[in-house]
């Protein structure tokens, strides 16, 4: 585990989130640009399924709504599938609570709007390297979030306008895990922390291919399960 | 109006499930099976979400070697911005290797 680094009074949380949230956001966008490409090669209406960067503010569970809309699901199928795809959140959302303690509920459920795996994931391994007070805290998150929100609805709206023109070749579409890993490897650096990256990877090549709809949040309780087995055991408390 | 009803719906599943632990658990001390296991949530987050990506990747092979080589330049270099700096040129470079 890295040294906590106490916060200078310049960097009060807000423009601190903005910042290491930039990159992060920057590689979603081309994902954004794909997803905007998609709504304007689909048949049905634009407005509601551009409307859903901003409601669901979602990228997978956007993109499985725009599909299954267009291929004519039922609704209550497209509403399943969207809260399985976003399952996860609930672990985020479990995740975040301990680090805001004090904070009014109303503001927490504000936050929650915005919780997606970026400002979850920047958040936490900032609370873990960083010594913020909470209301610092509280900044960094919504800096982050607003970032990623702006850069991603810009995203979808430029791939609504121009996303036919997008090179192939460029495979945009890998800006998601490769800035993931660069995230990565600023997590990993416990033994429980490898543990649990590595079990979900593998847990997710195994479960992606019988349980493709619910694989991604098995993986995590695979990689979890596994790292806090496997750290009892080593602690003779199994 | 279907469509916007069914994003609506969507959109209102999701936020409830994002507020879920947010909203309902307040007030000092969270549950202890959170605290034991919340610091492994990120690490294995992340791996299931690398994969998952890559995995549905047409180019699962090559995007698998660039998020590596993302992972150990981020890990070197401790930048963010290094991961999309040595990510993409190797991206890009293997996709020609491999054809």
């Amino acid at each position: 585990m890295s040294a906590t680094v106490p916060t200078t009074t310049r960097d009060q949380g807000l423009h601190a989130g903005v910042r290491a949230m930039l990159p992060l956001a920057i590689s979603c966008a081309p994902f954004g640009v794909a997803v905007g490409a998609t709504i304007a090669a689909s048949n049905v209406d634009v407005a509601p399924k551009l409307a859903a960067a901003l409601l669901m503010f979602g990228g997978s569970a956007q993109l499985a709504a725009v599909e299954m809309l267009d291929a004519g699901a039922t609704p209550v199928l497209i509403v399943a599938a969207a809260a399985i795809i976003n399952a996860r959140f609930v672990a985020y959302s479990a995740g975040l609570a301990p680090l805001f303690p004090t904070t009014s509920r109303g503001t927490r459920a504000v936050m929650a709007t915005t919780l997606v795996d970026q400002s979850y994931l920047l958040t936490s391994i900032d609370a873990t390297n960083h010594d913020r007070s909470e209301p610092q805290r509280v900044r960094f998150y919504l800096g982050a979030s607003a970032t990623i929100g702006l850069i991603w609805i810009a995203a979808q709206v430029l791939g609504v306008m121009a996303g036919t023109a997008l090179p192939k070749a460029a495979n945009l579409g890998a800006a998601a895990p490769i800035s993931l890993a660069g995230l990565a490897a600023g997590v990993v650096f416990t033994r429980p922390s490898r543990r649990a990256l590595t079990g979900a990877a593998l847990g997710m090549i195994v479960l992606s291919s019988v349980a493709a709809q619910f694989a991604l949040i098995a993986a995590i309780v695979v990689g979890i399960t596994i790292a806090a087995r496997a750290t009892s055991v080593e602690a003779g408390r199994v | 109006m279907t469509a916007w009803a069914v994003v609506l719906s969507a959109a209102l599943c999701t936020y409830l499930l994002r507020a879920s632990g947010l909203v309902t658990i307040s007030g000092g001390r969270p549950p202890k099976w959170i605290v034991r296991h919340v610091e492994l949530v990120a690490p294995a987050a992340l791996g299931a979400l690398i994969t998952a990506s890559a995995l549905h990747n047409d180019r699962a092979a090559a995007v698998a070697l660039a998020s590596v080589a993302a992972f150990a330049a981020s890990r070197r270099l401790r930048s963010p911005y290094a991961a999309l700096v040595v990510g993409f040129p190797t991206l890009w470079c293997t996709q020609i290797l491999l054809g």
